[in-house]
């Protein structure tokens, strides 16, 4: 318990006394009488981590300092325990090296100095991601997480973070992954289950699973918004919602608005079509302002869904792909076209104008660009609740700034 | 030596010059002078003996004139001998009247008698048991329509037998509707090593009846039997060696109706990998794509082979018949299968079509069992008072099967009816079961009233099971998005999806030794006997899995490739280097078990009392192969020391009533222990269903009350009545955690405190040639566990309704009536049984969220017939399942089905040769 204390604290001290610096610096201004200058103090970091090759249990902080760490066995932080990494850490991962959250995890990059955890053989399934099955708390920013997907010890795929707090706990566990960026991995890239109230918002996610997984796969009692995403090239869904077919409670509601799912859902072949979003068994929420381009499937509702507690509306739908033109709400699921979506038929009809798009849905290429060009027609059509535009690059502040 | 063979060939010579005379009287026993069926007569030094007809007497001709020692012997009963004078031409009437044996019946058996194969030493042996007991007997086994031990059992009163349709999932003895765990499977008295990876006790579908002498079923235990059992303890005794030359030949054949309304599923078995791509190696290897065969996923229909079974027993006497010697060899070769459905069910509080997930159907399998057994047994009477024998059982059972199914979702892509995503799903397996087991043990009768016995047994079973293969194909049936009413549904191509291929295999080794010391003094008129003794085992066991996921690769275009056939599928190995090294379902186990008693018995007039108290002492222990100390699941231990002491007190009250009515009360306290399979906190995988241990499974204990009333007609009239109950504390019972792929995933877990009580009659009664036998068990148990179920809450949002609800245990049928019509002309050698069998609705997997799964009532009709040809040869036909009974598990509170299998009726005829 102490060791937790100590480092959230210390985190928390560090932003506090960072804009009391400010705030006193702005008044002296105003005066103008006498030049005061005030040093942000700087507090030394919790259990300093200085040895760069971490294994076995770990607990402390990451520092900036030290710079690149390396992992060549599984590592675990245990309960009660606390891993913060500090900016600008960069974690090479071998052997198809897992890390175990049990505790808390922290990480902080920052947007000018980002964190990364990779392989140096950057090759899909290369480690086994972040497996927060019973964490504490988690929080994800500014930070680069490549190539996993590594098989657990019975041979099963692993998504690349999995938060997955028991569903029978009484106080949701919060889970934030804000700002960062996944790709490569073979499995899912985020998934999230239980008693978790995540804020999964501004990441970018690309070529997550092989022959199948999901970008973010919401399941089992999950609430939280997903928002301003930017999810292109995934084997299943771009975004999938929903609650085991075993116990409906807790159920999976989430407000899933202003995400940009494009090229998603091809490589599972056409009898598991992938769609943009899926919502699946027993799931429900909100989903607005999402920008669908190129899906397999776009926006498809199932009918085991809990069809009345959804609403949706102001999505934008636009493929320049014939043949997937009809899957937009696809034939025989509960969704249908709202008054207030925006959609495309025809490959000139309504184009989002992204500042650049390949238009070969398999190309593995990075040479999109999905920001919209200033006169994109996804612009100011977005559900004002959420924004006023559609799609993860928005003309205010609230959207993806990768 | 010499002096006695001259004095044979002088006899020899003199038989042929005097006339020679007769000896023939009546062998009685106990208080009531009953006659004694099956006992033997013997003139000492001559290989002259007669055996004790139904009318109770016997009659040895042609004894030269001369002056002998007459022997009677019978089971439970005291051997007595007399001497007797004969003169030429003379008849001589002698009788007996032995004495009831006090020592326990099935501590040790050293000589063995054949007569024990007949009904009437069944029914002795039941009268004059010191518990409450049923037997059956070798005899009524070869008249039964049955072919292995597992399906004997179910004649017998109180007993059910759990058999999973289109085997091998073993089969297993649930004794007044307690299930197997609760209930110990011995062989001649002793535990024996179970080959099954999850149970601790021997499939009893692999033991063929040929090699059995009897099967005990004890309903209370005594201090001197092992306490780890509850319902009851089932004893085989395999064929001791005969008092006379014993020649026994039969040979049949047969066919599964199922198999002849549908062909059998073939598949290539030549070319399976034994050994996983890691053991091949030796080491921890990167497995390719071509390390996995694919013919043996290539099933083609052919029409099965006729089923066969060929049994051999061979017994006689040497050295003046102190050395005695069977071999009993048992070969059985049975094609059958299952046609069948099982369903995904979301639990609702009152399901409906709208609650499932998806169906699995037709659901089929096809297998193919052989089993192959030797019994030899040795006995060697050093001197009247210094006995030995040498027991061995040899088992092996190889299984093959084919699965396929298809199933239709109806959550993924169900949109109208007929649409949603579908999976073919096709399994193949191997698995070999071996079971060793030798036993040496000695009887010393160090004074005449001073009884040492003893046994060291060792006994191993193993089971391998080579790769586990499985393909799974997906396609979808949609609506066709060009249909303008949205009608028309269309199918997709098949792809290939991941799927995993394993190999398994475990050992259960056990050392056992035993000693019991018994003394049985005669105080102021009434015969006493105090016993003592214990017991050690060791067990050592382990499981080893080798599991590889077989992943889609990628077509041409980046995607999933378009499945044609098993040779072309283009598959990676995802986890190359297999789960050998990290598979925390790797484990190595032991269990030690020390235990000790102190039992005392008295006959004051027409009360026995028994009583005594064992001390069993267990420790278990775990440690799985899965690195310590990071685990993904911080709740899941990997090794585990359990220890704990148990003191179990037995109490038997026997009254007789009359000679030929006895009343019984018993009391005692038994446990169960959890396998350590059942602890290793991971999961492993079966043929029906897959299993996922807890480690913080308790033992159950139990105490137990017993009151039966018995009343013996004549041979074979019986009829007993009797009432029973249990209170058990911390029964262990499965629980249904998930439904992967087409079968359960379950757990063993604790529920509470159970009371368990019931009635059960047993009645036999002959009319001439026909006879009545039947039982019939009433079983009533109960027990508060909370539930719950999904609902609906106010606002239309799914929320879980938390309650309490009383149900039955699991395995528990509330009614069992076994009925059999007998029919038999002796002169003519004519035998027919017809035999009717009924299950009431049980209990099969109990669902913490949600009603339970129950097996639907069961109607089991069989005929057996026999018919002696010539002098010694028999005709036999056994016919099963005629009514086509199928096992159907519904989910509790609806007429939903879960699973359904039907396997059909099967025959057999044959030929059996008897030479005694």
């Amino acid at each position: 318990m102490k060791n937790l204390f100590n480092s959230r604290i210390g985190a928390a001290t560090v932003r506090l006394a960072g804009s009391l610096a400010l705030g006193a610096l702005a008044l002296a201004a105003c005066k103008k009488t006498e030049d005061v200058t005030i040093q942000t103090p700087v507090k030394a970091p919790s259990h300093p981590i200085t040895t760069s090759t971490l294994s076995g249990n770990v607990k402390g902080t990451l520092l900036s300092s030290v710079g690149t760490y390396t992992i060549n066995s599984d590592l675990k932080v245990g309960p009660k325990d606390t891993l913060f990494v500090q900016n600008g850490v960069t974690v090479n991962v071998n052997n198809n090296a897992t890390i175990y959250i049990q505790g808390v995890l922290d990480i902080e990059g920052t947007q000018a100095k980002p964190v990364s955890f990779t392989s140096p053989l950057a090759k899909s399934g290369s480690w086994g991601g972040f497996q927060c099955d019973s964490a504490q708390a988690v929080t994800v920013r500014w930070t680069h997480i490549d190539y996993t997907g590594g098989p657990d010890g019975t041979g099963r795929a692993r998504a690349t973070f999995v938060l997955a707090p028991k569903r029978t706990l009484t106080t949701r566990v919060k889970g934030i992954i804000e700002d960062s960026w996944i790709k490569g991995g073979l499995d899912d890239a985020i998934f999230l289950a239980g008693m978790l109230d995540a804020s999964i918002q501004r990441n970018t996610i690309e070529h997550e699973g092989s022959t199948d997984g999901e970008s973010i796969n919401i399941y089992d009692g999950v609430t939280g918004n997903i928002a301003y995403n930017v999810i292109w090239a995934d084997a299943g869904s771009g975004i999938k919602v929903d609650t085991d077919a075993k116990v409906l409670a807790p159920q999976t509601v989430v407000a899933v608005y202003n995400n940009t799912l494009v090229a998603n859902g091809y490589r599972r072949g056409y009898a598991e079509p992938g769609r943009g979003i899926l919502i699946d068994k027993f799931g429900a929420g909100q989903f607005f302002n999402n920008l669908l381009v190129n899906n397999y499937y776009g926006l498809d509702i199932s009918p085991a869904a809990d069809v009345k507690n959804i609403s949706y509306g102001n999505n934008y739908f636009y493929t320049a792909i014939d043949s997937t033109r009809k899957y937009y709400y696809p034939a025989g699921s509960a969704g249908s076209v709202r008054p207030n979506d925006v959609i495309s038929t025809s490959k000139t009809d309504k184009d989002p104008l992204f500042v650049k798009l390949d238009p070969d849905v398999n190309a593995a290429t990075n040479t999109s660009d999905f920001h919209l060009q200033p006169e994109s027609p996804a612009k100011g059509k977005g559900n004002p609740v959420y924004n006023n535009d559609i799609g993860a690059y928005t003309s205010d502040d609230k959207g993806n700034k990768h | 030596m010499r002096s006695f063979l001259s004095g044979v060939v002088y006899l020899a010579v003199s038989l042929l010059s005097v006339q020679a005379g007769t000896i023939r009287g009546r062998v009685s026993g106990g208080a009531g002078w009953e006659a004694l069926i099956g006992a033997t007569v013997l003139v000492q030094g001559t290989s002259r003996s007669a055996p004790v007809d139904a009318a109770g007497r016997y009659e040895i001709r042609d004894v030269p004139a001369g002056r002998y020692q007459l022997q009677a012997s019978f089971v439970g009963f005291r051997t007595e001998t007399k001497p007797v004078v004969l003169a030429e031409n003379a008849t001589l009437e002698l009788d007996f009247n032995l004495t009831e044996q006090t020592q326990n019946l099935g501590a040790v058996t050293v000589t063995g008698q054949l007569n024990r194969e007949e009904d009437a030493a069944s029914r002795r042996s039941e009268k004059t048991a010191d518990n409450v007991i049923n037997v059956i007997a070798a005899r009524a086994i070869e008249r039964s329509p049955d072919i292995n031990v597992a399906n004997v059992l179910t004649r017998v009163s109180g007993v059910t037998v759990q058999r999973t349709p289109g085997g091998s999932g073993g089969a297993y003895a649930f004794i007044r509707g307690m299930e197997p765990r609760y209930n110990n499977t011995l062989v001649n008295g002793a535990k024996i090593a179970s080959p099954d990876a999850q149970t601790r006790f021997l499939p009893l579908d692999i033991i063929p009846s040929d090699l059995v002498q009897r099967i005990e079923v004890h309903k209370a235990l005594l201090p001197s039997m092992e306490g780890d059992a509850i319902g009851g303890t089932v004893n085989i005794v395999t064929k001791t060696a005969p008092d006379t030359t014993l020649l026994l030949a039969t040979g049949a054949v047969g066919y599964s109706q199922l198999l002849l309304d549908r062909k059998y599923s073939w598949f290539q078995k030549a070319d399976i990998q034994q050994q996983s791509p890691n053991e091949r190696a030796g080491h921890v290897v990167s497995s390719q794509p071509g390390d996995f065969s694919r013919s043996n996923l290539r099933i083609s229909p052919k029409q099965a082979p006729a089923n066969s079974t060929v049994g051999l027993t061979y017994g006689r006497r040497f050295l003046d018949k102190r050395l005695g010697f069977i071999a009993a060899a048992s070969w059985q070769d049975q094609y059958f299968g299952s046609n069948g459905s099982f369903a995904d069910v979301r639990s609702e509080l009152k399901e409906t079509r709208a609650s499932l997930n998806y169906v699995s159907a037709p659901r089929r399998t096809s297998s193919h069992q052989t089993n192959a057994g030797l019994v030899t047994h040795v006995d060697f009477v050093l001197n009247p008072r210094n006995k030995l024998g040498w027991h061995t059982l040899l088992l092996l059972s190889d299984f093959s099967q084919v699965r396929t199914s298809t199933d239709s979702s109806f959550t993924d892509q169900h949109t109208i009816a007929g649409t949603g995503t579908m999976h073919d799903y096709l399994r193949t397996l191997t698995q070999r079961q071996v079971v060793v087991n030798t036993r040496l043990e000695g009887v010393h009768e160090l004074r005449p009233n001073l009884l040492l016995d003893w046994a060291a047994i060792g006994t191993d079973g193993r089971e391998r099971a080579p790769d586990w293969a499985t393909l799974n194909l997906v396609y979808l049936l949609r609506v066709d998005p060009t249909d303008p009413d949205g009608r028309r549904i269309q199918r997709t191509q098949s792809f290939l999806e991941p799927v995993s291929r394993l190999w398994r295999h475990n050992d259960n080794r056990d050392y056992s030794g035993l000693l019991n010391l018994t003394w049985q003094p005669t105080l102021r008129g009434h015969a006493i006997e105090l016993k003592a003794g214990g017991l050690y085992r060791h067990t050592s066991r382990y499981n080893r899995q080798d599991s590889y996921t077989l992943k889609p690769g990628f077509g041409a275009n980046g995607n999933k490739e378009v499945f044609t056939t098993i040779e072309a599928a283009n598959w990676i190995v995802y986890n190359a280097q297999g789960t050998a090294e990290r598979d925390p379902s790797n484990y190595d186990g032991t269990e030690d078990i020390a235990a000790g008693y102190a039992q005392a018995k008295v006959d004051v007039g027409a009360l026995q009392v028994l009583g005594g108290v064992r001390l069993e002492h267990t420790n278990q222990h775990f440690t799985t192969l899965q690195k310590a100390d990071i685990l993904a699941d911080p709740t899941t231990p990997d090794n585990l020391i359990k220890t704990y002491l148990d003191v179990l007190p037995s109490l038997h009250l026997r009254y007789a009533l009359t000679p030929s009515q006895n009343l019984r009360l018993s009391y005692f306290a038994g446990l169960t222990r959890p396998s350590i399979a059942e602890l290793v906190p991971n999961r492993s995988f079966g043929i029906n269903s897959d299993f996922s241990g807890n480690y913080k499974l308790r033992r159950a204990t139990a105490d137990n009350f017993d009151l039966r009333y018995e009343l013996y007609q004549d041979a074979e009239g019986l009829f007993t009545a009797g009432i029973f109950y249990k209170r058990i504390q911390d029964p262990i019972e499965y629980k249904y955690l998930n439904a992967l792929g087409d079968q359960l995933l379950l757990q063993p877990d604790n529920f509470g405190t159970a009371s368990n009580y019931g009635v059960e009659v047993v009645a036999t009664h002959f009319f001439g040639r026909f006879g009545l036998s039947g039982n019939y068990t009433y079983v009533s148990s109960a027990i508060r566990v909370p539930k719950t179920y999904n609902v609906t809450d106010a606002d239309g949002h799914p929320a879980l309704l938390h309650t309490e609800l009383d149900r039955p245990l699991q395995g528990q049928a509330r009614n069992v009536a076994n009925v059999s019509l007998l029919y038999r002309v002796r002169p003519a050698r004519f035998y027919a049984q017809l035999s009717y069998q009924f299950t009431d609705r049980t209990l099969q997997v109990v669902n913490p969220a949600g009603p339970d799964y129950y097996l639907q009532p069961q109607s089991f009709l069989a005929l057996s017939l026999e018919k002696g040809v010539s002098r010694r040869f028999t005709a036999f036909g056994k016919f099963n399942n005629l009514l086509n009974t199928a096992a159907t598990l519904q989910v509790g509170t609806s007429t939903l089905v879960v699973q359904r299998d039907e396997t059909r009726a099967d025959y057999l005829v044959g030929l059996r040769y008897a030479l005694r």
